[in-house]
This record gives structure tokens, C-alpha cells and sequence, in this order.
């Protein structure tokens, strides 16, 4: 049932959307890998003999993850002329009994977390569920704007005709009918869009280098790594919504003229691998990869690799050597791999998140897109809060939001009435900004004055009760076992650092060692091969800055605060 | 590993040298772990220098030149699990064990490693047993899970 | 296209293809390098190369051996901040090297005479500079060797870090290595290639046809007959020692002169 037309396309339309609004009752269990590490799978069994059991006519389906696991096992249930209903922290009783209410035609009301639109179909919002609040009014949901993750939790991400029903592939038959591939990429250009996984690079200007080289053969390369702890959006994106990712990873190849991409899967990413493989053979018979997409006669093979468990092949140099057969070591640069990237030919690496903004840009235009954010940062960057907080998940925010907002008013701020002593902002190399200087803009104009960064987005929130220097180590302790060992800043300066580290831990050491700990952080910073050994130093030595009575106490007692 | 089930994977992958990593993820799943004898056919069927092949089955950490426990329990230790304790969880994991992280129980019943991570990091600390991820831990939970397991493995 | 240089205050022209490292070395002014060879790609890893740059390019510190020379760049290879790091680069590499003479002397050449670092341990007096590994896979072909494990416990080893069957015994890797980590040893009719780990490899040394002294392996002999163009080699068909060789060749050479 191949797409090869504007005709079929609209017939997929048509068929999802009586699928996404079924005349009859419609359950949704949301079955992506923090689903089924809950229980999400025998809920689902559940239903379906219940279903079968009682004859039922309801219409059975499973959707992503929204991005807020600790919300999991979720069901979305539809019934008609009411407003959506999302319901938490699902069990198998509370399940059933939301099959014998819908019998009775009753709203279940155990587990009802809120509505999500609370208009019903009269357009009024509906008197049976005055109590219960809309999604947009809520933590975690409200001041979202969830541009890439809006069909996560919603769709179904192994239907074409869903996603084809949410405006999903007209982006790609826009460019494929009605574009030229440098109108992708002044698009793209137009857009301001930069690198989502940490390098914060303008991707319409690599792609357009890209197209300029020279080369028969080129590749498009999706990053998704993910080697970020803390970070889980790109994964968020492939269990709730691939197809938007293929769309983007195609419109790439049409822009830089490649034909062959490759996603780079995390390998503790088990479930996704399966997962995206299943969803790689859908797109193909609908032809929406492979031969002759959408009936356009542009042809553009995908598949999958994964990793072998290696930090440092999230690096885009490294990643490549890996996909070459080899250890993951980062190469010098230059050539970079716009020239000479995978098998020498000229390659475009980007993250999961990137290529998902491109159908959105094409769909809507660059100029729609460069409206979002701010006058240097434009779109939206999907956040992934945890730690210390009462809502951790994914926040996708413009922009520019602050800081502050983000953690107290989205995020609900401590839990057990603590408070806040910093937040890591951006990754694993990403400083932690201590509680009273929160108040920041989260753009990477704004964060790199205070020595931050956006990094991929990932926002680690500790309070009162944790320890810098615990913390701190733990963070170097990570750093040595993912480096790849080949420069000698990296390899001999940071495992000195965390030799030094456990010393101070241990109150083994002075405070003298802390000019050492600098000294070495500095060589690291300045003359590492990659970002790696680069990186690793900011969080450390502004640690040592910002909170000093943590290494005070350690250093003088050899206890950890934590534990006082 | 039998020489025809690596033949029969490398055919799978076309012999193609750049398919090296999926090929040891592969005989790593089937036979629990990449020996020498398997890398040095791989190495030959795909035309690499044994050297080579053996520097990536040591690089990576999905591999193990070692036979790895029937069961691998994989502690997630990011920061996110971190904060919200992983560490006891993983002490619970070695006294019950009775292994350090990385080594293997004497009957090769279990694994233990640590990973980092595994992206579940708002339904943290976070423990895989093979392909079974449990999450939400503390000390109590992961003691009922091990005591499951290692109650089902007897 | 050539290119007008400064480097420590001497204006210097030279090829804009050649790098930093290159020009200086060519113009007697010494940078110490332990993972460059000039037969091989330069790797940039040991960062001690390391050279302070400003004018054509923006003021910062840039790696020699794979920096470009540039037209109106201005280098200093001895800056304070140079001295300062290069130091410190020396005493991590001592740390791990605490038993290598060249090492020691390099350091103390440059002014680090010890490492705050050095605990006392016994390591293998491998800097990690890639040359044993590179010369081996790239230049003789042999791949003998390779890195394996990473980061700090990455080391140079054969594969599964045991007897190579697939070493040459041809020497090069100990002939190339910095510190002397790799070495070879020839004792009585044996050889062997060996680090503080273990023995890379183990070979017979066949004797000289004409003198009878034991002096190279057999596979290195094939080796050389594989790759030599056979009417230049004197030792194609008959085995013959580098002493026995130039003496036959002299006299082939004098007799097909005095022809």
C-alpha cells in the first residue's frame, strides 16, 4: 500500500484519522520502554481479553511515551463526545475498572489525571468533568510548547496513516514535488536552526557545505546516541513518533543530495532497536523509504547500527570511525565530515532531535520557525528534568524560557519541602549553577556568559541533601571509564583528577590539592582531542568555585555532608 | 561458538568488514561472550587483522571476552539514579551476589555491571536482568526482585 | 604555494603544505615530540608539540604537527604559557613512565626533572604514542599490534594479548618506540619482541650462508623477498647477513663496473 501521490496520501489521512477519532470507545496504553519496565504490557493483554471476554466494542491502541515515565503506566481513554481523558499510574484493577465503567457508560474517575482539551464536541467544556483539570493547566504539562514531542503519547508510532493525519509527510512531498534540494536548505538556513545534541552547530549551513562537496556518494548520519545521562528525549521521539525522525533524515538526504542514511542507536536502547527496525519496514511499504519515495523518484535507503556502549561515539569523529569497523576514537580535524566524513565521502552527523524539527520547518517555513525563541536561539529544545524535583520528564519549551520557571513552576520545585542547591545545566559537562543564580535565560548566549551551556538539554535538579564533591566524583568517575584513552590530557589528566577527587573524598587531602585539581582541569580544558577530555573539566572547577563548603568539609573531617 | 552459526551470521551481514559491530553484537547474544576462537574466525571470514578485532571487543562494553553470567544485571548508575540511590540499590546487588561490579557469579548464574544509562531517568534508580528492566528501586524492592530471580534460576 | 613564517622571532619561508612542526624542525629550532615520526601521519595526541600562535591566526596555542603554516603566522614555541603546560604534559607522562630513560631525559631537557604524580608504581613505560601500532599496520603491514581497552587501561598489545603468529620480527615497533617500552632482543639463535607485559613474539633466527651467524627471523627474510625488487636484492636467493650482503653487493657492483 505504497504513498505515490497526493490521492494516497489523503487516503492515509483519512484512514488515520478515523483511527486517531473512532466513532466508538478508544483506549491508548502507552507501550514505550518505560511503559513495559511499569507493566504497560499486561495491561494491554489485559484489555485485550477483557475484549474479548465481554465483547466489547472498543477500539484497542498503544502509544509513546509523553516523556513522563514517573506518570507511567498511562492510558488515554476516548469516549464519544467527551473530551479526552488521561489516566496515571495504571494497574491492571484500575484498568478493568474502566472497562466495566464504559459499559455503564460512566466516566471513571480512579486514576483520571486530566483532560486533555476540555472542550467536548458541543464546544463547552463538559459538566461532568468540571473538577478535573485540562493538560494545558496542569505541571507537567502547561507553558509546553511540544512541537517535536506533541504526537509522543498520542499517536500510535507505528501508524503511517496517524502521523500522515496530523500533517505528518507533507513536508516531504513538499519538498520532493515543489522544491529544489537548495530550497531545503535556505529553509533550513532561514530557520536558524542549530544542533540539538550539544554542538549547537547551524545545520543549515552544514548542510549546505555538504551539498557544495564533491563526492557521487554522501551520507546522512543520525546521532542518536544519546550518551547524555539524564537525557532521554531522542529516544522519547523514536518510541512516540519515528516517522516524523525518517521524514526529517529524508529530507536531509534530498537536500545534501545523499541517497543511504544510518541512524546510530544507543546500545542500551534494546527495546528502541527493535522497535525502530519494525518501524523502518512499515515506512518501506508504504513507500515512504527505499525506492521511488512518495512516488517522487527520489530513492533513499535507512538503516539502523548500534553502538557497542561507548560514551565517547555519541562524538561525531568517533561515531564515524565506529560505523568504519573501528574503535571510536575522535579523529583530528581537520578534514571534517561535510569534505571527508564516513568512508571518506562528505557526511552530515545530527541529532535525533535536529532532523526532527526539519519537517516542521519545511511544513511551515523558516520564517515561522525563526519566530520561535529568541533573536539568537530559535525554535524550541526539549529539556529533560530530573533529579530533585516533583515532576521529572521532558519539557519542551521555546527558547529563551527561564530557568527558574522551569525547575518551580513546570517542574514543582523540591518535593519533601526541601530546597534547591543547584542545577547542572546542558549535560554532563554542563556547570552547576548554584540556587540563587537560577534566574537565567535558557539560551546558549546567556548560558555561556555564566560558563553554561545548552548541551543537549538535560537540567539535573539536587537539593539540600546532596553533596558537590559526591557528585562531582561520581560525574569523574564517568568521565574515566568513557574516555577513549587515545589523547594524553584526557587519558592522564582527568583519571588524575579522579584519583585526586576520591583523595578529597576521602579527607586524604589539603586544600592545596584543589590549585592541583585546577591545574589539571585547565590542561584537560585546553588540550584535550575532543569534547570530551574538553568538557570534562567545567563542571569540576567551578564546583570547586561555587561550592567550596562541600570540600571544606570533606577535606577537614573526611565525612560526606550527606551523611550528617 | 560452532563455526557455522559465525559463518551463517557474517554471510547474513555480506561478509562487509563495516558490519563488524553488529556482527559481535550477534555472536556476543547467542554465546554469552566474544572468546578468542570466534574472534579469530570472524577476523578471518571478514579478512581483519585478529589484532584489530581483538582491540574492539575490548573497547566496547556491550562485549566480553569472558563467558558473562547467564543473567546480566546491569545497575543503572547515571546521574539521575545517582541522586535518587542508586548506590544502595547497587550495594544490595553485590552483597546478595556476593560479586564486585564486573565479575560474574561462580555457577555463571549471574553478571554484574554497571551502565550508563538506560534512559529511564524519571522512573529512577533503574536495573536491567537481561532484557527485564524494573525501575523505581530502593534497597526493599531490589531485594524482592533478587530474591525472585535468584529463587526462579535454582 | 610558499609562505612567510615567524617563528621565535626568525622569519622563515616554507611550503604552505608542510606543517609548523615541520618548518621548525627543517630550521634547527627544537620542539619535542613523542607520538610524531616523520614516516608516519601525524597522530596529535601526546600534546607536547604544543606552540603558542598569533597573527594570521587568532593568539592561542595550536598543535605543531598537524597545524598548517600559514602566510604572516607568528609562532612561539618557548612561551610562558608553552613552558607551562609543556610541563605539565612531562609530568603526567612521567607518572606513567617513571622508568624510561629517553623519557626522562626528554623531560629533563625541557626543565621537569620529577612528577607530583608518581606514586611509586611500576607501569609500563608506554607513552601511548601510537608509533609501534602505526609503523606496524601502516608502513610493514604485519598488523601485529593494535590498542586495546580504553581510556586509562587502554595499552598496546598483540591480539588477545598474547604470541603474535602474524609479528614479522622485524623490530621496527622497538626501533620506533620513544621510551623504550617495546623491545627486542636477540640471544643466541632467539629472538623476542617484548614489553613490561609479556612477550609479543618469539622467533629462530636463521643463520648467514656465508658466515653462519644467527641474524634474522625467517619471516622477516620472506618478508623482505615479498616486497624487494628481486635484481636490486643480493640476498633474494641465498640467505645472507647485512654484513655478508654489502660485501657481495660491493663486489657484484665493482665486477659489473670493471665489465
Amino acid at each position: 500500500m505504497k504513498i505515490k501521490n497526493m490521492k494516497d496520501l489523503d487516503k492515509a489521512k483519512d484512514i488515520g484519522m478515523k483511527s486517531l477519532f473512532p466513532k466508538r470507545p478508544k483506549i491508548s496504553i502507552s507501550m514505550s520502554t518505560c511503559g513495559l519496565a511499569l507493566g504497560a504490557d499486561r495491561l494491554f493483554q489485559k484489555l485485550t481479553e477483557e475484549k474479548e471476554k465481554t465483547g466489547i466494542k472498543i477500539s484497542l491502541h498503544q502509544t509513546g511515551c509523553s516523556g513522563f515515565c514517573n506518570l507511567e503506566p498511562m492510558a488515554m481513554v476516548r469516549l464519544p463526545g467527551k473530551p479526552t481523558l488521561l489516566y496515571i499510574q495504571m494497574t491492571v484493577e484500575k484498568v478493568e475498572q474502566i472497562i466495566q465503567d464504559i459499559q455503564k457508560k460512566k466516566i471513571t474517575k480512579k486514576g483520571l489525571f486530566c483532560t486533555i482539551g476540555s472542550d467536548s464536541v458541543s464546544g463547552k467544556p463538559d459538566p461532568e468533568l468540571s473538577e478535573i483539570p485540562d493538560y494545558k493547566d496542569i505541571s507537567p504539562f502547561k507553558d509546553q510548547y511540544r512541537l517535536l514531542l506533541g504526537n509522543c503519547g498520542i499517536i500510535d508510532p507505528l501508524s503511517v496513516s496517524e502521523y500522515v493525519a496530523m500533517e505528518g509527510y507533507s513536508a516531504l512531498y513538499k519538498a520532493l514535488y515543489q522544491m529544489r534540494p537548495e530550497e531545503v536548505i535556505k529553509a533550513v538556513v532561514e530557520s536558524g536552526l542549530r544542533g540539538r545534541g550539544g554542538a549547537w552547530f547551524p545545520t543549515g549551513f552544514k548542510w549546505d557545505m555538504a551539498r557544495k562537496s564533491s563526492g557521487d556518494e554522501k551520507f546522512v548520519i543520525c546521532n542518536a546516541d544519546e550518551g547524555d545521562p539524564g537525557a532521554y528525549k531522542d529516544r522519547t521521539i523514536m518510541e512516540g513518533n519515528p516517522f516524523k525522525l525518517f521524514e526529517g533524515i529524508v529530507l536531509a538526504g534530498y537536500a545534501i543530495g545523499s541517497h543511504h542514511g544510518i541512524i546510530y542507536l544507543r546500545e542500551e536502547y534494546h527495546h528502541t532497536f527493535e522497535f525502530l527496525n519494525t518501524a523502518i519496514e512499515i515506512a518501506k511499504r508504504y513507500g515512504l523509504l527505499g525506492k521511488n519515495i512518495l512516488g517522487s523518484g527520489f530513492n533513499f535507503a535507512l538503516n539502523i547500527v548500534r553502538g557497542g556502549g561507548s560514551y565517547v561515539c555519541g562524538e561525531e569523529t568517533a561515531l564515524m570511525d565506529s560505523l568504519e569497523g573501528e574503535v571510536g576514537d575522535p579523529r583530528l580535524r581537520p578534514p571534517f565530515p561535510i569534505e571527508k566524513g564516513l568512508w571518506e565521502r562528505p557526511t552530515i552527523v545530527n541529532n535525533v532531535e535536529t532532523l526532527s524539527n526539519v519537517p516542521l520547518i519545511i511544513q511551515n517555513g523558516g520564517k515561522w520557525y525563526a519566530n520561535i525563541g529568541t533573536e539568537k536561539a530559535k525554535g524550541t529544545k526539549i529539556l529533560s528534568v530530573v533529579g530533585n524535583v516533583k515532576h521529572p520528564g521532558l519539557y519542551e519549551v521555546p527558547l529563551g524560557t527561564n530557568l527558574k520557571q522551569v525547575i518551580f513552576e513546570m517542574a514543582g520545585g523540591p518535593f519533601n519541602g526541601k530546597s534547591i542547591k543547584a542545577v547542572q545545566v546542558g549535560s554532563p559537562f554542563g556547570i552547576f549553577i548554584p540556587a540563587d543564580k537560577l534566574d537565567i535565560t535558557l539560551d546558549p548566549e546567556a548560558l555561556r556568559e555564566i560558563g553554561s551551556m545548552i548541551g543537549s538539554g538535560v537540567i539535573v535538579a539536587i537539593d539540600q541533601d546532596t553533596c558537590i564533591v559526591d557528585i562531582l566524583h561520581h560525574l569523574l568517575t564517568f568521565f574515566v571509564e568513557e574516555s577513549c584513552g587515545k589523547c594524553v590530557p584526557c587519558r592522564e589528566g582527568v583519571s588524575r583528577m579522579e584519583e585526586l577527587m576520591i583523595e578529597i573524598y576521602n579527607g586524604r587531602a589539603d586544600m592545596k590539592d584543589l590549585d592541583i585539581l585546577n591545574e589539571l582541569g585547565e590542561t584537560a580544558r585546553d588540550f584535550s582531542l575532543c569534547a570530551l577530555g574538553g568538557g570534562a573539566p567545567a563542571p569540576i572547577l567551578n564546583g570547586i568555585k561555587d561550592f567550596k563548603k562541600d570540600f571544606e568539609t570533606h577535606i577537614q573531617t573526611g565525612k560526606c555532608p550527606r551523611f550528617s | 561458538m560452532e563455526k557455522e552459526k559465525i559463518e551463517k551470521i557474517v554471510n547474513k551481514h555480506r561478509n562487509e568488514k563495516s558490519a563488524i559491530l553488529a556482527i559481535l553484537h550477534e555472536v556476543q547474544a547467542e554465546d554469552n561472550q566474544l572468546n578468542s576462537e570466534s574472534l579469530r574466525y570472524i577476523a578471518r571470514l571478514l579478512g581483519v587483522p585478529c589484532a584489530n578485532v581483538y582491540g574492539l571487543a575490548t573497547f566496547y562494553s556491550a562485549f566480553s571476552t569472558e563467558k558473562r553470567g547467564k543473567t546480566l544485571v546491569r545497575a543503572c548508575d547515571g546521574i539521575s539514579c545517582h541522586i535518587n540511590g542508586a548506590e544502595e540499590v547497587i550495594e544490595v546487588l553485590k552483597s546478595k551476589l556476593n560479586i564486585e561490579m564486573g565479575q560474574t557469579t561462580w555457577d555463571e548464574a549471574f553478571g554484574l555491571e554497571k551502565v550508563r544509562c538506560l534512559g529511564l531517568c524519571s522512573i529512577s534508580p533503574n536495573v536491567s536482568f537481561n532484557d527485564k528492566i524494573y525501575s523505581n528501586l530502593n534497597k526493599e524492592k531490589i531485594l524482592e526482585i533478587l530474591q525472585t530471580v535468584m529463587g526462579d534460576s535454582k | 604555494m610558499i609562505v612567510q613564517l615567524t617563528i621565535n622571532d626568525k622569519e622563515i619561508e616554507a611550503p604552505e603544505s608542510s606543517t609548523i612542526l615541520e618548518v621548525a624542525r627543517k630550521n634547527g629550532i627544537d620542539i619535542p615530540t613523542l607520538c610524531y615520526h616523520e614516516a608516519l601521519e601525524p597522530y596529535g595526541v601526546c600534546r607536547l608539540c604544543i606552540v603558542e600562535v598569533s597573527g594570521a591566526l587568532r593568539k592561542g596555542i595550536r598543535i605543531s604537527c598537524i597545524q598548517n603554516a600559514m602566510d604572516g603566522l607568528i609562532v612561539n614555541t618557548e612561551s610562558e604559557r608553552v613552558l607551562r603546560n609543556r610541563g605539565f604534559l612531562f609530568e603526567l607522562l612521567l607518572a606513567r613512565s617513571p622508568d624510561s630513560k629517553e623519557l626522562i631525559d626528554l623531560a629533563a631537557k625541557h626543565g621537569v626533572y620529577e612528577s607530583r604524580f608518581y606514586e611509586g608504581d611500576t607501569d609500563d613505560n608506554c607513552v601511548r604514542c601510537g608509533l609501534c601500532v602505526r609503523v606496524c599496520r601502516d608502513k610493514i603491514g604485519a598488523f601485529a599490534l593494535c590498542f586495546a581497552h580504553r581510556g586509562y587501561d587502554r595499552m598496546v598489545t598483540t591480539d588477545f594479548e598474547s604470541l603474535s603468529e602474524y609479528c614479522i620480527g622485524c623490530g621496527t615497533c622497538a626501533q620506533i618506540c620513544p621510551t623504550g617500552a617495546i623491545r627486542m632482543k636477540d640471544e643466541g639463535e632467539e629472538r623476542i619482541i617484548y614489553t613490561k607485559n609479556g612477550v609479543v613474539a618469539r622467533f629462530k633466527l636463521e643463520t648467514c650462508d656465508l658466515c653462519g651467524i644467527p641474524y634474522a627471523p625467517r619471516k622477516y627474510l620472506d618478508f623482505i623477498k615479498r616486497n624487494s625488487d628481486e635484481s636490486m636484492a643480493v640476498n633474494v636467493a641465498r640467505d645472507l647477513c647485512p654484513t655478508c650482503a654489502r660485501r657481495t653487493g660491493a663486489i657484484h657492483l665493482v665486477g659489473s663496473m670493471t665489465m
